[in-house]
């Protein structure tokens, strides 16, 4: 059989990904995240002597301990099923890969496995993180010396 | 013994005398959960790696096969096995437990047809009289090392399968009594489709079974009507749907099945069924084994296949070569 | 299920309402603010409190003028600061800082006790993340 021939078969008996029913879902799914986000920010706001520009500190590390018991107890790995990007983009993503690393790497000790293992998945997002935020810094600082935009 | 091309003819009626299988908590959902001989309720003891829970599944298997055939441990004399750990270590470790003299193989998921073969080639030549053989996999075990950590949420498409944690061994013995015959084997060539996707393993595995049933049935003289039921290991709902497009044979709708796909039934949370060592062994040594001994299937072609990527080879851009051993099993009219 | 998502709904369109909000403490020397403020229309809402020392203005922004809400609170320090010569004048869009001004309006506090108010909200603004 022609490698041309098993190519369309293989196309035509794999089911289509739903792409919109997904970007709906993940939307949805992130929409959700973000607002439990923002209820925080407004519970450290109103209880807490933090402005707006300091409450997000603490805000990302209670979504960090949220998404910690979630993927504890076994539900984030549901969620994400449904969610997709939804649940992978904001910062409880990042806790999940993080945390996912160290509790599977526990077996082989706390150095070696735990400190090792732990930014397996997460350190490429570290990574490329700091990468872009230097070109958007870069390209910020030209359009603000050429005159374009102001700080 | 004759060989054709791959093919190998058993003159000495390899049989095979008993079986067990053990499975995790998860297969309970299985739709051949109830021909399991046993079924375990947790994927590891508490301050057990998933590692050597998979060698104490295993360990459990040989027990519950050579046990149900009435034989002493002491009394093997090969045992063959093989799992998807790296290294095979849960096979091997099992082996320091068992103390049989051991031969670890590995073809992926086909391992447990190709120690099967290995098996009744000892006993054909006369070197050995019986044989444990099988193989095993870990659901958690084999995830951690393939894919992305347990808890680690990434969506899965619906072409993934869904490993089982189960290790399925038989006993072979030369002519035991009212046990089904092993007749032919073909040993599997190792195809590659060109699929990269190592979620869809269907599509790169059903060329590489259908190289090896072709090969089958041109070097038996046979046609696919022949035989009560050609079972495939673990291509999935698609995977199979893919194999008998590639036939376009009447009969293939009806006869070829595959065990992954109808492992879970129709529950939509495994995506396109089951994958795995196990699941082959699990199912070809219980449900296919107990219906040869009923005499509901009288001929029946098991087709194992192996996915041969690991986690390096596909991140570095590799394509997915596959492999697929086939044995075909008899059972004699009693009388 | 069905629950959770009418929890949802209502959440969604509480924070829809359109509330303007104008409030200006102690009122007697409000008008040079009042006229400063109007001139903007990405304001929608202000309140603000002035002591011997200080002006606080916490203005609450249009959506979507908060791109520039940076820009928009220069300008309106800048025009409060002519005003205003011999005060220090803060001008933030802070909801932190609004909801504290609020307080003080609210409570309608006396001279001392809203200068050591002002003197913590202050502090509270220039703390860094």
């Amino acid at each position: 059989m022609e490698q041309k021939q098993f190519d369309k078969i293989v196309d035509q008996q794999t089911p289509k990904t739903p792409l919109f029913v997904n970007m709906l879902k993940a939307f949805l799914v992130g929409g959700i995240i973000c607002t439990i986000g923002q209820l925080i920010t407004f519970f450290y706001i109103r209880f807490f002597p933090f402005t707006e520009r300091t409450a997000a500190n603490p805000t990302v590390a209670t979504m960090v301990f949220i998404a910690m018991i979630l993927t504890g107890t076994g539900l984030y790995k549901k969620i994400s099923q449904i969610g997709g990007a939804g649940s992978a983009v904001p910062v409880t993503g990042f806790g999940n890969a993080v945390i996912s690393a160290s509790i599977e790497h526990k077996p082989e000790g706390y150095v070696l496995g735990i400190g090792g293992n732990m930014f397996k998945l997460a350190g490429s997002v570290i990574v490329f993180g700091v990468v872009s935020a230097f070109f958007v810094a870069l390209i910020k600082t030209i359009l603000v010396k050429l005159g374009v935009v102001s700080w | 013994m004759v060989n054709t091309y791959g093919t190998i003819q058993f003159m000495a009626k390899p049989s095979i005398a008993s079986t067990g299988v053990v499975v995790g908590p998860v297969e309970k959902e299985s739709s051949f959960a109830e021909e399991f001989d046993e079924i375990l309720p947790l994927e590891n003891e508490k301050d057990e790696t998933f590692e050597r829970a998979n060698t104490r599944f295993i360990e459990k298997a040989c027990e519950v096969t050579i046990r149900k055939a009435h034989e002493q441990m002491e009394n093997i004399d090969v045992f063959i096995g093989g799992d998807l750990i790296n290294q095979l270590s849960p096979t091997n470790f099992a082996a320091r437990q068992l103390s049989i003299p051991f031969l670890g193989v590995f073809s992926a998921c086909a391992s447990s047809m190709e120690s099967v073969i290995l098996g009744s080639l000892l006993l054909e030549s006369g070197n050995a009289r019986s044989v444990i053989a099988g193989a095993s996999s870990h659901h958690p075990a084999v995830e951690r090392q393939f894919r992305y950590p347990l808890e680690y949420g990434s969506q899965k498409p619906g072409t993934a399968q869904w490993t089982v944690t189960a290790a399925g061994y038989a006993l072979l013995q030369k002519q035991a009594k009212n046990a089904p015959i092993i007749t032919h084997a073909t040993i599997g060539r190792v195809v590659d489709g060109g699929q990269t996707d190592p979620l869809h393993m269907g599509a790169a595995m059903a060329p590489a079974a259908r190289d090896t049933i072709e090969r089958h049935l041109t070097n038996t003289n046979s046609r696919m009507a022949d035989y009560d039921v050609i079972m495939t290991g673990d291509l999935g709902k698609i995977g199979l749907s893919i194999l008998k497009e590639m036939f376009q044979d009447e009969d293939s709708g009806v006869i070829l099945q595959d065990a992954g796909a109808q492992f879970y039934g129709e529950k939509s949370f495994y995506n396109a069924g089951a994958s795995g060592a196990g699941c082959s062994a699990a199912v070809f040594f219980s449900y296919v084994y107990n219906q040869l001994k009923n005499g509901v299937f009288n001929r029946v072609l098991l087709v194992a296949t192996g996915a041969l990527l690991s986690p390096l080879t596909f991140q570095q851009g590799e394509t997915i070569p596959c492999i697929a051993h086939a044995i075909e099993c008899r059972m004699e009219k009693r009388g | 299920m069905k629950n959770a998502i009418y929890i949802l709904l209502l959440c969604f369109l509480t924070a829809c309402s359109n509330e303007v909000n104008e409030a200006i403490y102690p009122e007697n020397d409000s008008s040079e603010i009042k006229q400063v403020l109007n001139n903007y229309d990405s304001v929608k809402g202000y309140s603000s409190v002035t002591d011997k020392n200080d002006v606080l203005v916490a203005i609450d922004i249009r959506r979507m003028s908060r791109f520039n809400k940076e820009k928009i609170e220069k300008k309106i320090s800048k025009k409060l600061e002519e005003k205003f010569p011999d005060k220090e004048v803060l001008v933030t869009s802070d909801l932190k800082i609004r909801w504290e001004v609020e307080k003080i309006i609210e409570q309608s506090m006396q001279e001392d006790e809203m200068t050591k108010s002002i003197k913590k909200i202050k502090s509270l603004s220039k703390e860094e993340t």
